[in-house]
């Protein structure tokens, strides 16, 4: 006949909760596990966005400051080109201005010498002139009446003494032939007009 | 010792070793959300970057951009460096020659 035991009774059942409790802790460990598993894929998922996404921006900043750079240069080019520009219209107004001043006074200081007699002109490396009277000076010569002749002495080939080229600012190295040759460098090339006007 | 007090530490040993795994699990799944919440920060920032500098089609945009920019700096560089010299050179001559001028019309006759 069958003899109810606690003790079997209390056995049995432990054992069962002990066998329910393993499964729901290896149930629970398995779940845990696939989530771990899903997880670890989002994140590389997302790391490997995110790298992406870093090298595009650095691609794009990188770009960006390029360009930025670019510009502040650019700007001080500009910037450069307008103080050139400032720079070059305040000389050639200065040298404009000079050159027709030192024109006019050229142009007053030989039509002044014309008629002037000079008893004995000293040449350098030819015969002394008498009573040479000067009939005509342009920029690189200087024509004289004199007791045997005419005579035109040249500028730019030593003929004439220092103190003529000087005075009357004779030959290539002429003051006013200087400024008018820096008016013609400072004027563009297709509107560059040398201006014999301005010469005496 | 009795058999069944034998049986009852194995069970609380088992208890204890599984809390245990089970501990360490979530600890793992904890630390790979983190990093999962912050590589999905570190990716809607770098969005948000991108959309500000123009969306991945400005790259583009911004490439074409740098090369206008750059012809047209060349030749603005290519023509100031050349104008300052002559500009200085003309300035310096000037210089040499104002004086005598200056000294040419003060000598003239009146």
């Amino acid at each position: 006949m069958f003899e109810f035991r606690f003790s079997s009774f209390l056995k049995a059942l432990l054992l069962l909760a002990c066998i329910i409790g393993g499964c729901d802790h290896l149930a629970k460990l398995d779940k845990l596990k696939a989530e771990l598993a899903e997880l670890k894929s989002q994140a590389d998922t997302a790391r490997e966005t995110a790298d992406l996404r870093q090298q595009e921006w650095t691609e794009l900043k990188t770009a960006k400051d390029k360009l930025d750079q670019l510009d502040t240069r650019m700007n001080e080019v500009i910037r450069k080109r307008d103080l050139l520009d400032t720079k070059e219209r305040k000389l050639t107004g200065e040298i404009k201005y000079m050159a027709d001043s030192m024109a006019a006074a050229v142009e007053n200081t030989r039509t002044f010498a014309i008629g002037t007699v000079i008893p004995e002109l000293r040449l350098p490396g030819r015969s002394a002139l008498h009573n040479a009277k000067i009939f005509k000076i342009n920029d690189d010569s200087v024509s004289f009446l004199h007791e045997d002749g005419v005579a035109n002495l040249q500028a730019k080939s030593d003929e004439l003494p220092m103190e003529f080229v000087q005075k009357y600012d004779l030959g290539p190295k002429s003051i006013h032939g200087g400024l008018q040759h820096l008016i013609d460098e400072l004027t563009p090339p297709a509107t560059s007009k040398s201006a014999p006007s301005g010469k005496p | 010792m009795k058999p069944p007090l034998c049986f009852c530490y194995l069970v609380l040993c088992l208890t204890s070793l599984s809390c245990e795994r089970h501990a360490e699990l979530k600890r793992e799944v904890a630390a790979l959300d983190a990093k999962l919440k912050q590589d999905e920060a570190a990716i809607r920032q770098h969005e948000k970057d991108i959309a500000e500098l123009g969306g991945r089609e400005g790259l583009t945009r911004l490439l074409e951009q740098t090369q206008i920019k750059e012809g047209q700096l060349r030749p603005l560089e290519f023509i100031n460096a050349p104008r300052e010299r002559k500009l200085s050179a003309i300035e310096t001559e000037f210089a040499r020659l104002k004086p005598a001028a200056e000294a040419f019309k003060a000598a003239q006759p009146k």
